[in-house]
C-alpha cells in the first residue's frame, strides 16, 4: 500500500464502485437483506428506546408531569413578599401574612397571561356497601387544556357542580361502576363518613392510567371527606400560561416582591441554569454503560456481517480481478467492496431508523400499556437518532473494512484465478492475539481490583456521613472497558488460531464433524467473525449474570418469606387521637381478617419509635443503595424475631436491656454508634452506643426497622411506640390465592397492603433474560455462518451428493458446525465472562462475589444445544445434484 | 519498421522457490507493432497464460523485460501498473469478463471512470468501441441478458476503449461454439486491422490462422514460429 | 469421379454448354479445383453416353450445343448427394505415411518433419485464413470449400501436435544420456545445445 503513496492521487473516486455496490446489493438480495438487517436490528432498537426513553422519561416528561403544556406553576403564597425566593428555594421562608386565596393571580401575571388552579391531591376512603376502597382524589379544573396532563375526560360528561366527579376506569372497575365500558347512568360514590356524589362519566389520567382515581372539580363536595377537610389551605399553585414571548426568568423575581412563586418550565427542561435545582447524575455515568451496550453491540453487528461481507467479497473476486484488470488500483478495488458497505450500512440504518419508528407508532397501545401512561405524541432525541444512524452507517463500512482490505491486497492475478493465499499477517495473527489478550485480561483484572480497593477505601472513610455521596469508580471502570475491549481483540485474533488447530485435530473424528472442523478452518474468513461474535455474547451475558449475582449477594429484601406487610394509613391525621385510635383498631381488625384467610396466618405488629412531633426516628446510613431505610423499631420480642429471622441471642437481649440499640445492618454503624438524623425537624440528632447483629441471610429487610431499641430505652429518650408496620405471616404451603384473597380482604378494609415481592424472582428472570439474548444472537451467528457456509460449499455437497451420500448428511453437517462454532465461541465467552465478571461486578458498588451457576449452565448447555437443533432443523436434507455457477 | 507496441525480451518466469520451483516461461521474445496480431499457441502448462500476464502486467517476470508502448512495466509501481492497465491494455479472457452488476456500456466505459473520465465523456467513448465491434445496439444490456459471443465482442470493446491500443486475449473464443468463435476473431482481427496490436493465446490453430504471426510455446520456450505468410498461390499448389 | 457429380449438380440448375459449365464449376468451388475444357467434354460426352444428360437440341449463339439433365440422371445425383462419403474414397494421407517412415528410418529426425510440416500447415491455414477474410458472406459455395479446407488444415496441425508431444515423450535409445522422466523437450534441448 505504501508505495501508492508515490502515484499522485487514485482517480476515477467512488462514482464506479458505488455504481457496482448498487447493483450487486440488487443482484445477490438475500445476502443484502441479511446484512442490512443485521445493522438495522439494533438501530430499530435504539430508535424504540430512544423513543420511549424520551417520551416517557426525562426532563421534557418531567415538565410535562408536573406542568403539561403550561409555561410555569405560580405558587401563591400566604405571605406577601418571598425577598429570598428564587426557583428550587422553599416558598414558605416569606414575609407579610395574608389569605392565599384572596389573591387574583392572574391580575399579577403579564396581559394576556392566563392561570388555571394547580392540581391538590387527596388520599380518601370510599364505603361500597360493607368494604371500604381506597382512593387517590384529583381536585382539578378538568376540561381545560392546561389541565390536560393531570386528568381528560374519556367518556361520559364534565362535572357540573360540587357534587359530580369522574373516576378513572381501574377505580369504576373496582366499585362496579361500569356498565358496557361506560359509567352506568346514575352511579354515585360515597366517602367512608362523608359526601355522596354522582359520577358523570369516565377520566384518563395521562400520566398513570392505571390507579384508582377520583377526579373532582377544585370546590368538589368530597373535600368535606374525612383526612381531606382538613387540607392545608395556606398556599394555593397555579397553571400559567404566558402570553408569547414572556420570558419566565424575568417574570420569577418580579413575582417574588408579591408573594407568588413562579417556577417557569426550564427548571424542569434546563435544571442547570437554576442554582437551587438538583440537575441529575453525571454524564458519564449513564452514557458509560450505555456506551459499554452500544459499543458491543456495534462489534457484534461488525463481526456478523463481517462475515458475510466477506463471504460476499471471496464470490465477487473474480469481478474484483477484472477491476485491477482493466487498470482499477488497490484502492479501487477496496472500495468497491467498501462503497457495498456504505449502500448496505445506509440501507441498514435509514431502515432500522423507520422500522424502530414505526414499532413505536404502531405499538402505541402497547407501550402505553407498559408505561400505564397516555402518549399524545412521540418525542425523539433528533442528536441521538443521527449518531444512531451514523453508527449504524459506520457498522456497515467496518464490517465491509477486513474484507475490503483482504482483497485490495491480493495480487489480480489470484483474484481473477479466485486464488487465495494465506498471508503472512494471517499466519502471525493467533501470536499477536496472545499478547494482546493477555494485556486485555491483566488490565481487566487490575482494574477489578482497584475497584474493590476503592470500594473498601470509601467504606472506611474517616468521614462518613453524607448519605448521598459515592465511591468514585470512574478510573476502574474506564480501565475494565478498555481493557475489556482489548481482550476482545485479543480473543478474537486468537480464535482463528484455535479454528485452525482443532482443524488439524480433526482427522479422528466421525466424517460430519471432521468436514464441519475442516471446513470452519478453511474459511476462516466467516469462521472468525461467527465464533467471536458468539463469544462477545456469551461473555457479555456472563458478565451481567456475575454482576446481577454479585448485586444478588449484598440486595436488600424487602420482606421475610411467606410475609405480606401492612403499612399504617400515611395520610392518618395522628394529632387527631380518636381518628387514630380508629385507625389503630382498623389495621389491626384487618390483618387479623388476613391471617384468618391464610394458611398458619399470624399478624405481628412491629412497632416503631417515634419523636415528640411524630416523625418516625430514622437513622443516618453512609452508603446508599446497600442499607436498607434507617428506621429505629421498638424491639417487641415478636418483631425482633421476625426481623432477625430468629430468636435473639441472650447476649443481644442483655445489650438491649442495657440501652444499646442493635443494628442490623453495618453501614449505620460508625464506630460502634447509630446516629439519629433529624430532617429539618427541629429535633437535635443523638448519637446512640449500638451493636451490629447480622441477619444469618443477609441484610435487613427493608420494610421493616432495621435497628432496635428497647421500650425502656425509647421511652427515656421521650419517643413513643407507634403502630407503624404489621406483618401478616403465612405457612409455606399458602397458595397465591390464599394470597391474593388475603390482599384483597385486606384492601377491601381500607389497608395499605404491599404485596409480597421477591428480588431474587426479578433476577433469575434477568439472568433468563440475559441468556436468552445470548442464545438468540448465537443462533443469528450461527444460522449466518452456516447459511453462508451452505451457499459457499454448495459444489462441495453437489461432490458429496454425486458421490453417494444420503441426504440426511446434508443436515448432519450443518448441525456438526453449528455446534462446532457455538462450541468454540461459547467456551471462549465463557472464559472471557468469567474474567470481566470479576471485575465487573464491583462496578455496580457490591463487594459480594458469586457464581451464577444457573445461567452458566443454561448458557454452556442450552445455547450450542439450540443452535445445533435450530442449525440442523432450518437445514434442507435435500443435497444440490449441480454445481450451480452463481 | 514502426515500433513494437508490447515486447517481451528474453522473459522468464519462475515460480515458487527450492523444490517447488516451477519454470513456466524459460527466455521468451516476442514482440507486436502496432496493426499486427500475433498468436501463441501450445499445450496447457506451456506457459501462454503467464506470458499474457507478463505482457499485460499482471505479474512481473523473473528476469528479462516487458515493454507496453515503450514503458518497461517492472520499473513501474502497483499503483503505476494499474494505469497503464487502465490507458494502454486491454484484457479478453475466456469468460466471465464482464462484471454482472454494470451494463455493456458501464463495462466498457469502466477503465475510462477509473481514470477519472467524466461519465458523459466516458460513455460516449464507449458507445464508439461498442460501435467499432458491431454491438452499439446492446449497450444498456447487462451481461446476464447478453449471449457469449456478445459478451466477447463487448470485452474486446472494453479492451480497445479510448486510447488502449494494445489487445491481450486469452482464449476469448474457449468458450464459444466454432462459429461464435469466429466471429469473435474477425472482429479482433478488424480491430489490428485499424491498428491495434494483438496478442492472442489459443491452443486452436484454427484461431490462430486470423494472425499475423504464430508462435508456438512448449515448456515455456518457443520451439517454433511462423513469419508473415508467403503467397497465396504458392500455398494453394503445395495442398492436396 | 466427383467432376461428374459436379457438372449433374451444376446441369440440376439449368441447362448449360461446355463453357458455361466449366466457369461455373470454378465459381462453385473457388478455383481451387481447376478444370480444362477437356475434362469438362470428355465427361459429358461419357454422360450422354451413359444417360444421364442430353442435348437439349437448342444451341447458342456461337453454336455450342446445350445439356441437360435426363431423369436418369437427377436420380443419380440424388443418390449421390444423400450417400455419405466414406474415408476408402479419399486417397491415401501421404503426410502420415511420411511422418511414420521419419521415425523408423535412421538418422531422420521425425520432430523436425513434424514441425517443419507444422509450419507449413499453418501458414496454408493462414492464407485460408485470409482468403476467407476477403470473401464475402454471399459467397456460401466458396465458404463451405475454404472451412472444409481450413478444419481439415487443423486437424492436421492438432496431429502434428500430438505427434510432437508422443515424439518427444518416447523413449529415448540407450546410446543417448537417459533423461528423467516428466523432463522432455527441455532437457532434450540441453543436451543438444
Amino acid at each position: 500500500m505504501s508505495e501508492l503513496a508515490s502515484e499522485p492521487k487514485t482517480r476515477g473516486g467512488w462514482r464506479p464502485a458505488l455504481r457496482i455496490a448498487r447493483r450487486s446489493v440488487r443482484r445477490h438480495l438475500g445476502r443484502s437483506i441479511l446484512i442490512a438487517a443485521l445493522i438495522a436490528v439494533p438501530i430499530a432498537g435504539a430508535t424504540l428506546m430512544d423513543g420511549l426513553l424520551r417520551t416517557l422519561t426525562g426532563p421534557e416528561h418531567s415538565a410535562y408531569e408536573r406542568m403539561g403544556e403550561a409555561d410555569g406553576q405560580a405558587l401563591v403564597t400566604d405571605h406577601t413578599t418571598l425577598p429570598n425566593w428564587q426557583p428550587g428555594g422553599d416558598p414558605s421562608d416569606g414575609t407579610g401574612e395574608r389569605k392565599a386565596t384572596s389573591v387574583d393571580v392572574e391580575r399579577l401575571l403579564p396581559p394576556g397571561s392566563r392561570a388555571v388552579p394547580d392540581l391538590v391531591f387527596g388520599l380518601i376512603r370510599l364505603t361500597e356497601g360493607d368494604r371500604i376502597v381506597r382512593a387517590d382524589i384529583d381536585l382539578v379544573p378538568v376540561g381545560d387544556p392546561l389541565t390536560d396532563h393531570i386528568a381528560r375526560l374519556d367518556s361520559g360528561r364534565l362535572p357540573k357542580g360540587p357534587d359530580e366527579v369522574l373516576v378513572t376506569e381501574p377505580l369504576a372497575e373496582r366499585l362496579g361502576l361500569l356498565d358496557g365500558g361506560e359509567v352506568r347512568a346514575g352511579a354515585t360514590i360515597t366517602a367512608d363518613d362523608g359526601p355522596r356524589v354522582a359520577v358523570t362519566g369516565l377520566a384518563v389520567v395521562p400520566t398513570s392510567t392505571d390507579w384508582p382515581v377520583i377526579v373532582a372539580p377544585p370546590d368538589s363536595a368530597l373535600k368535606r371527606a374525612p383526612g381531606l377537610a382538613d387540607m392545608d389551605e395556606s398556599a394555593r399553585q397555579y397553571l400559567v400560561d404566558l402570553p408569547p414571548g414572556a420570558d419566565g426568568d424575568a417574570l420569577w423575581p418580579k413575582l417574588t416582591a408579591q408573594g407568588v412563586a413562579f417556577t417557569p418550565r426550564a427548571v424542569l427542561t434546563d435544571p442547570a441554569r437554576y442554582p437551587l435545582v438538583y440537575s441529575g447524575e453525571s454524564a458519564l455515568e449513564t452514557i458509560g454503560p450505555i456506551a459499554l451496550i452500544v459499543g458491543f453491540g456495534v462489534l457484534e453487528v461488525v463481526l456478523l456481517a463481517g462475515a458475510a461481507f466477506a463471504v460476499g467479497a471471496r464470490r465477487q473476486v473474480r469481478e474484483l480481478g477484472l477491476i485491477a484488470a482493466n487498470g482499477g488500483t488497490a484502492k479501487h478495488v477496496g472500495r468497491t467492496v467498501l462503497a457495498q458497505g456504505l449502500t448496505l450500512g445506509l440501507f441498514g440504518a435509514v431502515g432500522g431508523l423507520l422500522f424502530g419508528g414505526l414499532l413505536l407508532y404502531a405499538g402505541k397501545p402497547l407501550w402505553e400499556g407498559f408505561s400505564a401512561e397516555v402518549v399524545d405524541t412521540w418525542r425523539f432525541g433528533w442528536i441521538e437518532l443521527a449518531v444512531a444512524g451514523l453508527v449504524g452507517l459506520l457498522s456497515g463500512l467496518g464490517a465491509a473494512l477486513l474484507p475490503a482490505i483482504g482483497v485490495a491486497r491480493m495480487r489480480p492475478v489470484d483474484a481473477l484465478a479466485q486464488r487465495f493465499r494465506a498471508t503472512a499477517l494471517g499466519a502471525r495473527l493467533p501470536v499477536v492475539g496472545v499478547v494482546v489478550l493477555a494485556v486485555g485480561i491483566a488490565g481487566v483484572v487490575v482494574s477489578g481490583v482497584l475497584a474493590r480497593q476503592r470500594i473498601v477505601e470509601f467504606r472506611d472513610r474517616p468521614n462518613a456521613t453524607d448519605g448521598y455521596a459515592q465511591p468514585d469508580l470512574s478510573l476502574p471502570t474506564l480501565g475494565v472497558l478498555v481493557a475489556g475491549l482489548v481482550a476482545v481483540i485479543g480473543l478474537v485474533m486468537v480464535t482463528s488460531g484455535l479454528v485452525a488447530t482443532l482443524a488439524r485435530a480433526a482427522g479422528r473424528l466421525p466424517l460430519s464433524s471432521r468436514l464441519a472442523m475442516r471446513d470452519a478452518g478453511r474459511h476462516r474468513h466467516r469462521t472468525v467473525p461467527a465464533v467471536a461474535a458468539i463469544m462477545i455474547v456469551v461473555a457479555g451475558s456472563v458478565t451481567l449474570a456475575f454482576v446481577f449475582a454479585a448485586s444478588a449477594v449484598g440486595d436488600v429484601k424487602t420482606t421475610p418469606d411467606d410475609t405480606i406487610t401492612v403499612h399504617a394509613d400515611p395520610s392518618l391525621n395522628r394529632q387527631d387521637p380518636g381518628q387514630e385510635a380508629d385507625a389503630r383498631r382498623d389495621i389491626l381488625d384487618g390483618t387479623r381478617a388476613m391471617a384468618a384467610a391464610l394458611p398458619g396466618g399470624t399478624a405481628v405488629a412491629v412497632p416503631a419509635a417515634a419523636q415528640q412531633d411524630n416523625a418516625m426516628v430514622a437513622l443516618a446510613v453512609d452508603q446508599q443503595g446497600r442499607c436498607s431505610t434507617g428506621q429505629i423499631g421498638i424491639a417487641d420480642p415478636a418483631a425482633l424475631e421476625l426481623a432477625l429471622g430468629h430468636k435473639p441471642s441472650a447476649a443481644v437481649l442483655a445489650d438491649l436491656e442495657s440501652g444499646t440499640v442493635v443494628a442490623l445492618d453495618e453501614c449505620m454503624l460508625t464506630s460502634g454508634a447509630v446516629r439519629t438524623e433529624t430532617f429539618g425537624s427541629g429535633e437535635k440528632p443523638v448519637e446512640l452506643a449500638a451493636r451490629y447483629e447480622p441477619r444469618p441471610a443477609g441484610t435487613a429487610y427493608f420494610e421493616l426497622p432495621a435497628a432496635f431499641i428497647s421500650p425502656k430505652a425509647a421511652r427515656e429518650r421521650g419517643w413513643t411506640a407507634r403502630l407503624d408496620v404489621i406483618a401478616v405471616r403465612f405457612s409455606p404451603s399458602a397458595t397465591q390465592d390464599d394470597i391474593d384473597k388475603a390482599i384483597a380482604t385486606g384492601e377491601d378494609r381500607g389497608l395499605q397492603v404491599s404485596d409480597p415481592y421477591d428480588v431474587e424472582d426479578e433476577v433469575n428472570l434477568a439472568n433468563l433474560a440475559l441468556a436468552g439474548g445470548a442464545g438468540l444472537v448465537t443462533l443469528l451467528g450461527v444460522a449466518v455462518t452456516v447459511a453462508l457456509s451452505a451457499a459457499e460449499g454448495r459444489a462441495d455437497l453437489a461432490t458429496l451428493a454425486a458421490i453417494g451420500a444420503q441426504p440426511r448428511r446434508r443436515r448432519t453437517l450443518a448441525g456438526a458446525q453449528a455446534l462446532v462454532l457455538s462450541g468454540v465461541g461459547t467456551l471462549l465467552g465463557l472464559v472471557l465472562g468469567g474474567v470481566l465478571g470479576f471485575a465487573a461486578a464491583p462496578l455496580s458498588g457490591a463487594l459480594g462475589f458469586a457464581v451464577p451457576w444457573q445461567n452458566l449452565a443454561i448458557t454452556v448447555l442450552g445455547v450450542p444445544v439450540l443452535a445445533v437443533c435450530v442449525a440442523m432443523a432450518v437445514t434442507r436434507s435435500r443435497l444440490p445434484m449441480v454445481r450451480r455457477v452463481e | 519498421m514502426t515500433e513494437y507496441a508490447i515486447e517481451l525480451r528474453d522473459v522468464t518466469r519462475v515460480h515458487g522457490t527450492g523444490e517447488t520451483q516451477v519454470s513456466a516461461l524459460a527466455g521468451v521474445s516476442i514482440g507486436v507493432r502496432p496493426g499486427q496480431l500475433v498468436a501463441v499457441m501450445g499445450a496447457s502448462g506451456s506457459g501462454k497464460s503467464t506470458l499474457l500476464q507478463l505482457a499485460g502486467g499482471l505479474d512481473l517476470p523473473s528476469g528479462g523485460s516487458v515493454h507496453v508502448e515503450g514503458v518497461r512495466l517492472g520499473e513501474q509501481t502497483r499503483a503505476g501498473l494499474a494505469a497503464l492497465r487502465r490507458r494502454s491494455i486491454g484484457y479478453v479472457f475466456q469468460d466471465l469478463n464482464l462484471i454482472p452488476a454494470l451494463t455493456a456500456a458501464e463495462n466498457v466505459a469502466l477503465p475510462r471512470e477509473l481514470d477519472g473520465v467524466k461519465v458523459a465523456r466516458a460513455r460516449e467513448e464507449a458507445l464508439t468501441a461498442l460501435r467499432e465491434v458491431g454491438v452499439e445496439d446492446l449497450a444498456n444490456r447487462f451481461p446476464d441478458q447478453m449471449s457469449g459471443g456478445q459478451q466477447q465482442r463487448v470485452a474486446i470493446a472494453r479492451a480497445l476503449v479510448g486510447p488502449r491500443r494494445v489487445l491481450l486475449a486469452d482464449e476469448p473464443t474457449g468458450a464459444l461454439d466454432s462459429y461464435t468463435g469466429e466471429a469473435v476473431l474477425k472482429v479482433i482481427r478488424a480491430r489490428c486491422d485499424a491498428g491495434a496490436a494483438g496478442l492472442l493465446v489459443t491452443h486452436e490453430a484454427r484461431h490462430a490462422a486470423w494472425a499475423d504471426q504464430i508462435v508456438f510455446l512448449s515448456d515455456g520456450r518457443i520451439v517454433d514460429e511462423t513469419g508473415v505468410a508467403p503467397a497465396a498461390d504458392t500455398l494453394l499448389e503445395g495442398a492436396s | 469421379m466427383s467432376i461428374k457429380y459436379g457438372l449433374l449438380a451444376l446441369l440440376e440448375r439449368q441447362p448449360m454448354y461446355g463453357y458455361q459449365l466449366r466457369s461455373e464449376f470454378e465459381r462453385s468451388t473457388g478455383a481451387t479445383w481447376p478444370l480444362n475444357i477437356g475434362q469438362v467434354y470428355t465427361t459429358l460426352s461419357r454422360l450422354h453416353r451413359d444417360g444421364l444428360v442430353e442435348e437439349t437440341g437448342e444451341s447458342d449463339e456461337q453454336g455450342k450445343v446445350v445439356y441437360r439433365l435426363t431423369d436418369a440422371g437427377s436420380a443419380d445425383l440424388a443418390r449421390w448427394f444423400t450417400t455419405p462419403v466414406t474415408q476408402d474414397d479419399r486417397p491415401r494421407d501421404e503426410l502420415a505415411i511420411k511422418v511414420a517412415l521419419a521415425v523408423t528410418t535412421p538418422g531422420v529426425d521425425a520432430r523436425a518433419v513434424v514441425q517443419a510440416q507444422r509450419t507449413a500447415t499453418v501458414r496454408h491455414l493462414q492464407e485460408l485464413t485470409r482468403l476467407k477474410a476477403s470473401a464475402g458472406e454471399e459467397d456460401m459455395a466458396w465458404l463451405l470449400v475454404l472451412d472444409s479446407m481450413i478444419f481439415r488444415s487443423e486437424a492436421e496441425v492438432r496431429w502434428l501436435d500430438h505427434s510432437e508431444t508422443r515424439l518427444a515423450r518416447m523413449p529415448r535409445p540407450p546410446a543417448r544420456p537417459v533423461a528423467e522422466s516428466g523432463q522432455n523437450e527441455q532437457t532434450n534441448q540441453e543436451v543438444t545445445r
